[in-house]
């Protein structure tokens, strides 16, 4: 596998393409075994209010219906995530730890070592929609449809032209930054502005010709599972001519540039002589910083940009969820009170209230999606750990305990801020809507989140003092994951209860309609701070050299 | 610094435990790591703001004297240092409040040889002020000249600790003397201290290795008529390798 430049590459990618294509393939799977039960459900009827979110077509088909639940928007975008970081990091990531400079010194042009790094991004994603199209294949036998594998392949390859493009135009602009978090940045905002162009253009007939600017709805003219929808070889032949033209351009101008530099580079890059003035300007504008004070400043400072982006993004699905209310509620309760199946699925919920449908639909998943957050914040503890990056900071004269107390203090009101921002934003959009909820359980459910978020962090800490900061990671979302899963199933797998009350998101419970669960709120509240004086304990007086 | 627990024994420095007193230490200790990273969206001068900070506050016209002694620019981003620069922030932050006792890795690697004139300088400076600098270098000519004392480590044991005078004095030497007419080694051998005896091709030099005083090397010599005697003392470096060569049995641990 080390032979050539992108057998090299090819096997950076297969933990992420076994990973991806399995876990996506599960998803499908998962859609297509419950796609018949959904329908008879009149679950049609709901969807029929997210026109914004994809076209629907032959949606009282299971066909129809998978295509429009995850290959219009989810899997695309999902998979996007991963397509856009590694077309950012393809060229730009090599440069940034200095591993291009060596590769470059071969006899090798630059233009052939891009291609190869493209050709084996290419083949990765290849072999994930190959898996993908086989879970395709097994869910169609499952839900007692025609087994098609043509068509099955057709859709994944669609897919993967999608992937193939975002990659492409990641790539391309990390030609003109310096550094693969901006070349992501961007592209995900250019991924973010396509998926409203399209949106916007289907909601809004007047403003139709936005859509014409996504690739989306390109990607969309086709939907091989769809029978009734026939090849639209334009859009395809569009975006196969998208990707030559991006990769094109992108190879052009990585022969052409600087290597460390971007394209297009006007000034002398900061080459000039700093003079005494300018070393003292520098360091009184750092005087002046106030983040700067203490490792919990410091690391709330440094958390700034990601508690913004996931304040904002679970606060625009709360609001869109309850905006939503008035106009979904009465078709919600039909769907459910008709089927058995959906109704077990959504038993812990009295979904007559408004609060019943916020339970089901908000607060199913922001404990998650905050959980998660808060993994992710302590988790730059362990990374700075792994990375040598704390080696100065443990050289000042301050104890380890005091060290690690600060970074979690850090974590704390971090993790408070999304809790509080949901609380009062509910409050004040049910009340301008006119939706009457109740304000002690709504902060119940909202504040009942905290100690499943510190419980996650604690963890992270503690582990961290053993494993390497990857480990961890994958240890404590591994950990949320199964919570999740076990909590969401329980209506279906029965557990008993010794195990599901292994589950934190069962511990939390449905506060928004049983209110403040004192017992298991404060159960989990106290694991939390158990967990976190475990990790105290252990970093102070272990080897930093002693982690795995 | 504290960083690793020790399976035995323990550490002092200023009288004070290095493990269970680690915070009280690092206060009188500048450190410079061999390799060391930050977070790479912070300026020199952020990092050096900030770990002043946590320091309880430095003398800030001090570090900006030290940027302007390294020739640092502290307005970049960390990322965009070069191994060079990188270097001199790390020596910054360890001189920056004037700590009693410095600990510097590899300190010169990665500098231009103006900024490690300049660097030596520093060093002598707060080696005058009272300081003591604890440097580990595998350059051992810097080691040399700047330092007055050395140990010396293979296989993780401290096999030598001394003056790097006495060092070199205690050590073997080559004296070469040069004779009117043929010499011959056996005039020399089995005087105390002399360990090999090596005859010129002309037969008229020898080369003695000796190891301590040279009188009996002086007289035997004037009692050959010698024209010429002259020594050369072993560079550290010299001294080093014979530390380490593979049949020299390491000894106990200081």
């Amino acid at each position: 596998m080390l032979r050539t430049i992108w057998l090299k590459t090819l096997r950076e990618y297969w933990i992420a393409v076994l990973c991806w294509g399995l876990g996506l393939g599960l998803l499908i799977y998962a859609m297509y075994a419950t796609a018949q039960d959904a329908l008879s459900a009149g679950v049609t009827q709901i969807y029929q209010s997210f026109s914004f979110y994809g076209d629907q077509v032959a949606l009282n088909t299971i066909p129809g219906y998978v295509t429009f639940r995850v290959f219009g928007t989810t899997l695309p975008a999902f998979l996007a995530i991963w397509a856009i970081l590694a077309g950012a990091r393809l060229v730009r990531g090599d440069e940034e730890r200095g591993t291009l400079d060596v590769l470059l010194s071969q006899p090798v042009a630059r233009s052939r070592l891009l291609l190869e790094k493209l050709l084996s991004l290419i083949l990765a994603i290849l072999v994930m929609m190959l898996i993908i199209s086989l879970f395709i294949l097994l869910g169609q036998l499952s839900a007692h449809e025609t087994a098609d594998y043509p068509r099955a392949l057709l859709t994944t390859l669609n897919v993967g032209l999608f992937e193939l493009i975002f990659a492409s135009i990641a790539l391309l602009i990390s030609q003109f930054v310096r550094w693969r978090g901006a070349a992501s940045g961007w592209t995900a905002a250019i991924l973010v502005l396509m998926f409203l162009f399209d949106s916007v253009g289907r909601i809004q007939q007047n403003v139709d010709w936005l859509r014409r600017l996504s690739i989306f709805y390109y990607y969309n003219r086709n939907k091989p599972l769809v029978p009734s929808v026939a090849t639209n070889w334009g859009a395809l032949a569009l975006l196969i001519l998208l990707a030559v033209v991006l990769i094109v351009a992108s190879t052009l101008i990585f022969a052409r540039r600087d290597l460390g530099g971007v394209a297009f580079q006007l000034a002398l890059n900061g080459r000039r002589h700093p003079s005494t003035v300018e070393r003292a300007r520098a360091l009184a504008r750092a005087a002046g910083d106030p983040f700067l004070r203490s490792l919990s400043l410091r690391t709330l400072r440094a958390q700034f940009t990601s508690l913004f982006w996931w304040t904002m993004i679970t606060l625009f699905f709360v609001e869109f969820l309850t905006a939503l209310i008035p106009s979904l509620l009465d078709i919600f309760r039909k769907a459910v009170a008709g089927n058995a199946v959906m109704s077990q699925l959504f038993s812990g919920y009295n979904v007559a209230t408004n609060q019943g449908f916020l339970g089901a639909t908000v607060f199913a998943f922001i404990p998650v999606a905050l959980t998660i957050f808060a993994m992710t914040l302590a988790y730059s503890w362990s990374r700075d750990l792994d990375n040598n990056r704390l080696e100065l900071i443990l050289s000042t004269p301050h104890s380890r305990s005091r060290l690690l107390g600060e970074h979690a203090a850090a974590v704390v009101v971090a993790s408070l801020i999304p809790p509080l921002v949901i609380w009062l934003s509910l409050l004040v959009t049910a009340s301008s809507i006119n939706l009457r909820i109740d304000v002690g359980d709504t902060a119940a459910a909202c504040f009942s989140m905290l100690p499943l978020e510190w419980l996650a962090a604690a963890l992270v800490y503690l582990l961290a003092t053993r494993l390497s900061a990857g480990l961890t990671t994958g240890l404590v979302s591994l950990f949320i994951a199964l919570s999740f899963l076990m909590e969401f199933l329980q209506p279906m797998l029965k557990l008993p209860d010794w195990l599901i009350n292994l589950s934190i998101f069962h511990l939390y419970g449905s506060p928004i309609t049983e209110g403040m669960r004192w017992g298991p709120t404060l159960t989990v509240l106290g694991l939390a701070i158990a967990v976190a004086l475990a990790a105290l304990f252990h970093f102070k007086e272990s080897s930093l050299m002693a982690r795995a | 610094m504290g960083f690793l627990r020790p399976s035995a024994g323990r550490a002092t420095i200023a009288g004070l435990d290095c493990w269970s007193q680690a915070a009280a230490v690092k206060r009188l200790v500048g450190y410079l790591p061999s390799e060391f990273a930050f977070d790479p969206s912070l300026t020199g001068a952020q990092i050096l703001t900030y770990l002043g900070h946590l320091r309880g506050g430095v003398d800030r016209s001090y570090v900006q004297q030290l940027c302007e002694r390294l020739d640092f620019d502290p307005g970049k981003r960390f990322r965009e240092y070069s191994r060079g620069n990188r270097q001199k922030l790390g020596l910054i932050q360890a001189f920056m409040h004037r700590p009693r006792l410095l600990i510097l890795d590899e300190p010169s690697s990665g500098l231009d040889p103006l900024n490690q004139q300049e660097f030596y300088r520093m060093l002598r400076e707060v080696q005058s002020e009272g300081h003591t600098v604890f440097l580990s270098s595998h350059i051992l000519p810097e080691v040399e000249q700047t330092c007055s004392r050395v140990g010396i480590i293979r296989e993780g044991r401290l096999v030598e600790v001394n003056e790097v005078s006495r060092l070199k004095h205690m050590r073997q030497q080559t004296v070469v003397i040069s004779f009117p007419g043929p010499a011959s080694p056996e005039w020399f051998q089995g005087l105390p201290g002399v360990a090999a005896v090596r005859l010129n091709r002309d037969g008229r030099e020898l080369h003695l290795d000796v190891q301590g005083e040279l009188q009996a090397v002086i007289k035997v010599a004037a009692a050959h008529d010698a024209l010429s005697l002259s020594t050369q003392e072993p560079s550290l470096e010299e001294i080093f390798l014979r530390f380490y060569q593979v049949d020299q049995p390491v000894a106990a641990g200081r």
